[in-house]
């Protein structure tokens, strides 16, 4: 049976994120995916702010699909207002995208294997016995694991961690990939409403040409059999791409969630949608699951150099992570709360108040405060989020 | 009663697996599988699935499901 330093679940970006950055350091790292090629099916609606590429992977020509300039906000009455980005953002292709990160952390060393799931994780004297559907690779064992497995993660739970996400702390999402879905080029579209997407939100990204990833997400409480993600979406895509056609189809769950409390434990770091790293308002988390897979990956070299895999040394990664991300998720989540609960008058309102902005000036926070403007207390929450 | 699943339908988003409370839903591979007697018939994921995959133990909803 092979022994790795550390064995990472999933090669999502979190999972490929902290297997190269353990590979670099020299240490042996096993790269574990269920699927029988990395990437794909894509299960994302693919865009992602430029910072975070800089900071981890670089840009590579073959990743981008389109470039993002700004972000078109449409309320239920129609009613428009525009959005320039201080920052660039691109629309992936991220079955290229996760293919190559998983094919570069296997570059520098560590050891990919597909068609493998993880079945199960035994804690063992000082190491993991890892179970895993593989014909050849059955049992594995690692000093330390970090578990990247996503949205479904069921191997945080084996170790006593509790994941479930209460219905209203999930967004139940479909998209479309359209061919022949004219959109404006270089900007995003969101779209909300509660006969749009209740508790949600809808998407146009655009793919390139007349392409474009459509899409919504429900709010898991306030999906309905028979008025789920399927409905709204058909609505929705019959109303403004009548002559498209579809050529992929994407079903997904995002965490609407804090962070996890617990994301490690005795020889173990949870990273990525795994520990419900997405923002909780807008569902953008691929920038989140690098971040916490290089982190999770820095401390993971840390511990190994030591030569310790307690709680207590592992428990670097979680202030880390909450440093980076985990406290404004936090911040977001108590905004999401009220969010949720508007009217499509409260977003008419909020549209229109943000349409009289400057488009080069309308910030995130710019946003929430027009749509809070009548609630002092979540406005001081606003306030403090993001200017304190 | 445990709820019951539409494989003609479900897409494996994972998505019921993330919500069930009783952790009866689990995503083999890409083989989406209910441990039925962990299943209380709380009807969290059959009101959640994107795609009407998931079906209430009780089929009190008649003919009216079947449209979509
Ligand atoms: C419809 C939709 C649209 C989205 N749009 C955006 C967007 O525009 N921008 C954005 O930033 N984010 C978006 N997100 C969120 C984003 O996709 C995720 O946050 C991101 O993929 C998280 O990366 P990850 O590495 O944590 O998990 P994942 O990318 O989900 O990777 C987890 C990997 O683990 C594998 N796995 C699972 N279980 C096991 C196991 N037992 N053994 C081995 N392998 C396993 C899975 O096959 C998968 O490859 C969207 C999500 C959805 C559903
Ligand atoms: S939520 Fe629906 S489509 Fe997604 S895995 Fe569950 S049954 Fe399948
Ligand atoms: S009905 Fe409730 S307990 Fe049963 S599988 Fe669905 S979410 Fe889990």
């Amino acid at each position: 049976m092979r022994h790795f330093d550390v064995l990472v679940a999933g090669a999502g970006p979190a999972g490929s994120q902290a297997a190269r950055v353990i590979a670099e350091k020299g240490f042996s790292v096993a790269l574990l995916e269920k699927r029988q090629e990395v990437g794909s099916p894509v299960r994302c609606a693919e865009g992602v702010s430029e910072k975070w590429l800089l900071k981890h992977t670089g840009v590579e020509e073959p990743w981008i699909e389109a470039e993002v300039r700004g972000a078109l906000l449409r309320a239920p009455d129609g009613t428009k207002a525009v959005m320039h980005y201080s920052e660039k953002g691109y629309i992936l292709d991220r079955a290229r995208f996760d293919r190559d990160l998983a094919w570069k952390a296997a570059d520098c060393g560590a050891f990919l294997l597909t068609r493998a799931a993880v079945t199960k994780v035994l804690p063992y004297e000082e190491f993991f016995i890892v179970r895993t559907d593989h014909p050849l690779h059955q049992e594995i064992r690692a000093t330390l694991l970090i578990l990247a497995d996503g949205i479904e993660s069921r191997l945080a739970a084996q170790l006593g961690v509790r994941t479930t996400l209460a219905p209203s702390d999930i967004e139940m999402c479909l998209q479309y990939t359209l061919e022949g879905a004219p959109h404006e080029e270089g900007m995003i579209e969101m779209a909300g409403g509660n006969e749009i997407a209740p508790g949600g939100y809808a998407w146009i990204f655009p793919k390139g040409g007349n392409r474009a990833n459509v899409g919504l997400g429900l709010l898991g409480s306030r999906s309905r059999a028979g008025f789920n993600a399927r409905f709204y979406l058909d609505r929705f895509v019959a109303g403004r791409f009548p002559d498209a056609s579809v050529i992929r189809t994407v079903a997904g769950a995002v965490s609407a969630s804090e962070p996890l409390e617990e994301v490690c434990g005795e020889g173990f770091m949870i990273a990525g949608d795994a520990a419900r790293l997405a923002n909780p308002l807008t569902g953008a988390g691929i920038g989140n699951a690098l971040e916490s897979g290089a982190l999770a990956g820095e401390t993971a070299v840390q511990a190994l150099k030591a030569g310790k895999r307690d709680r207590d040394s592992l428990e670097p990664y979680k202030q880390k992570l909450m440093r980076s991300i985990g406290n404004t998720s936090k911040k977001f989540y108590r905004i999401k709360e009220p969010f949720v609960k508007f009217t499509d008058e409260d977003i008419n309102n909020m549209i229109r108040i943000v349409s009289k902005i400057d488009p080069s000036r309308v910030t995130v926070a710019g946003i929430l405060e027009a749509a809070f403007k009548e609630n002092k207390a979540v406005l001081a929450l606003i306030r403090k989020a993001f200017f304190s | 009663m445990a709820v019951r699943i539409d494989y003609g339908r479900c897409i494996s988003c994972g998505g019921c697996v993330a919500l069930c409370p009783r952790g009866a839903l689990q995503m083999k591979s890409f083989h989406l599988t209910l441990v039925s007697e962990r299943c209380n018939d709380c009807r969290f994921c059959v009101n959640a699935c994107p795609v009407g995959a998931l079906w209430p133990g009780i089929p009190d909803y008649g003919e009216d499901y079947e449209t979509f």
